[in-house]
């Protein structure tokens, strides 16, 4: 079959079963987050992830989507609800790297995955182009006694601590402090850049200013793919791709400079914490 | 097929002039069914018995289209998804006997004729199963018509009824649909009956909390217009939940021209 030139090309493809309606279900899974303060960035983020399979902080699971295709899998629809106030977009969390939190003050705290970055795709028509990732601190084990502190930085220099989305190293100045002594589990923070800056390709070290006597996390990029509601609880949101926002991102991961790479497709939720149900379909066509 | 979907005027008029279908339907989930896992389907489902089947038309009515469905329970936390339902496989768990079922249609779509795949594909459980962990193994034709193709899962121990499984995560490295299923066969197990259904969906209704309803009006979201013929059977499917529920929907259906 040919490849979408029109819209009515879109419903022609689906009606013959090239793309999925795919009912879905994400949940946090741990009551009780820290909300963010502006010295670890602001914001509050949360992970939602598929809800059945996931054991968060240790045992994650994406979103499924069909395998191995021949094409780019293109999102047409997304129709969802959830059950308490916050922004939500659907986005692939790239794993960078893993810090540990209880690293002496002045030293290395960051481990970069095996994985190659920056992860590329096409971008206006330029095949392999790197794709510029929001920095998140994901914390995997519970900080205790002191609130954990550092910058983006290489502590010998000090040097560059990671690539922005102009591909340039950037020494990092500002010190991000985690918002309480004792910060939970699956909570979630957006690290600060310095200013002017918009993303990150890659982030290759973090120096500890103040050490935690308990904490670590991973250091995840996040390629948020389509805005999927501002949320009021109990309304339903719609992000129509075809006709409203002529988004239809592919929902296939980017591609890693070398290694394998570990990502999940999920929902990246902004505002408050808690443990809520985030769900409901996505349309999807096959581009191929 | 007809022109229905040409303008909101022909729709409308067509419905003045030759009246509509519309349904409060209630059907009811008495038990609790069984939870999926991540080797079967990913997203916990479930199947209501109690189907809405399309009427006979009359001479000057050539199809129908579903132009409002929400639907909503007692419960929360879950999607619930209207959809012509396909019934491409059963198979008798004793004696791992496999019935063939039909093949997806051909349907017009937007103007065009399409053989349809499916825009999901489930499996249901019809009577309470005892296996263990059993291997099920459906061997189907693709999107594209390529035959031979199979979906492996492993459901849950003794499934009870009105569970369902998504098949599509489960799918064939490139595939995405199914047009067919020409076999369907399970590792274990000594009761119980399956049945393997292709959906094209025309309605859904997220409702993450109470009873407040998120569905959004057919005509104005981006999916396939499809069109009932008579006798077409629409299934209500509920994502997220193996809790026992009620629920309803109210089906609207315009009749298209011959």
């Amino acid at each position: 079959m040919s490849a979408i030139t029109v819209r009515n090309d879109v419903f022609q493809r689906m009606g013959r079963g090239l793309g999925t309606f795919m009912p879905f279900l994400c949940q946090n899974h741990t009551a009780t987050t820290t909300g963010g303060a502006a010295a670890s960035g602001f914001h509050s983020l949360q992970m939602f992830l598929n809800a059945l399979g996931t054991t968060q902080p240790n045992t994650l699971v994406g979103l499924p989507l069909p395998p191995s295709l021949s094409g780019p899998l293109r999102l047409v629809l997304s129709q969802t609800q959830v059950s308490s106030a916050r922004v939500g977009f659907l986005a692939y969390f790239y794993k960078i790297g893993t810090v540990d939190l209880t690293a002496a003050a002045g030293s290395e705290m960051f481990t970069h995955d095996s994985a190659g970055f920056p992860v590329k795709r096409t971008k206006f028509g330029v095949a392999n182009t790197a794709v510029n990732l929001l920095p998140m601190l994901y914390i995997t084990t519970a900080t205790a006694t002191t609130a954990p502190a550092f910058i983006i930085r290489n502590p010998s220099g000090p040097a560059a601590g990671y690539t922005n989305q102009a591909g340039a190293g950037v020494t990092g100045t500002k010190t991000i402090t985690l918002p309480s002594a004792t910060t939970t589990v699956a909570s979630g923070f957006m690290l600060r850049m310095e200013n002017g800056d918009s993303g990150v390709q890659d982030v290759s070290n973090i120096e500890s200013v103040t050490a935690g006597s308990a904490g670590a996390g991973i250091i995840f990029g996040l390629e948020l793919l389509v805005p999927l509601g501002f949320y009021s609880a109990g309304l339903p949101s719609v992000y129509d791709a075809l006709f409203g926002g002529v988004l239809m991102r592919d929902l296939a991961p980017a591609v890693p400079t070398s290694g394998t790479l570990t990502g999940y497709l999920g929902i990246l939720s902004i505002g408050t914490g808690g443990n809520v149900n985030l769900g409901g379909v996505i349309g999807t066509v096959l581009d191929t | 097929m007809g022109i229905l979907l040409n303008s909101f005027d022909t729709l409308n008029s067509q419905a003045q002039a030759q009246g509509n279908f519309i349904r409060l339907h209630f059907s009811k989930i008495g038990s609790s069914t069984t939870p999926a896992t991540t080797a079967s389907g990913y997203t916990t489902a479930q199947r209501s018995p109690d189907v809405l089947t399309a009427p006979s038309f009359g001479a000057q009515v050539g199809a129908a289209y579903c132009s409002y469905c929400p639907m909503v329970t007692d419960n929360a936390s879950e999607t619930q998804v209207a959809a012509i339902e396909y019934l491409l496989g059963s198979l008798t768990v004793n004696g791992n006997s496999f019935s063939a079922g039909v093949t997806m249609p051909t349907k017009s779509v937007r103007g065009g004729s399409a053989q349809c795949g499916s825009s999901m594909l489930v499996v249901a459980v019809i009577t309470n199963m005892t296996a263990t962990t059993p291997t099920l193994t459906i061997t189907y034709t693709n999107q594209d018509g390529t035959t031979g193709k199979t979906a492996t899962l492993t459901l849950p121990t003794n499934a009870t009824a009105n569970s369902v499984f998504r098949i599509d995560p489960h799918f064939a490295n490139g595939d995405t649909g199914a047009r067919a299923v020409t076999n369907i066969s399970i590792s274990a197990g000594t009761a119980g009956t399956l049945r393997v259904y292709g959906l094209l969906p025309v309605g859904s209704s997220p409702q993450m909390t109470g009873a407040l309803v998120g569905s959004a009006d057919p005509l104005t979201i981006p999916i396939v217009p499809w069109l009932l013929a008579a006798g077409d059977v629409i299934g209500f499917y509920r994502f997220g939940s193996s809790s026992p529920c009620d629920l309803f929907s109210v089906i609207d259906l315009e009749p298209d021209t011959p």
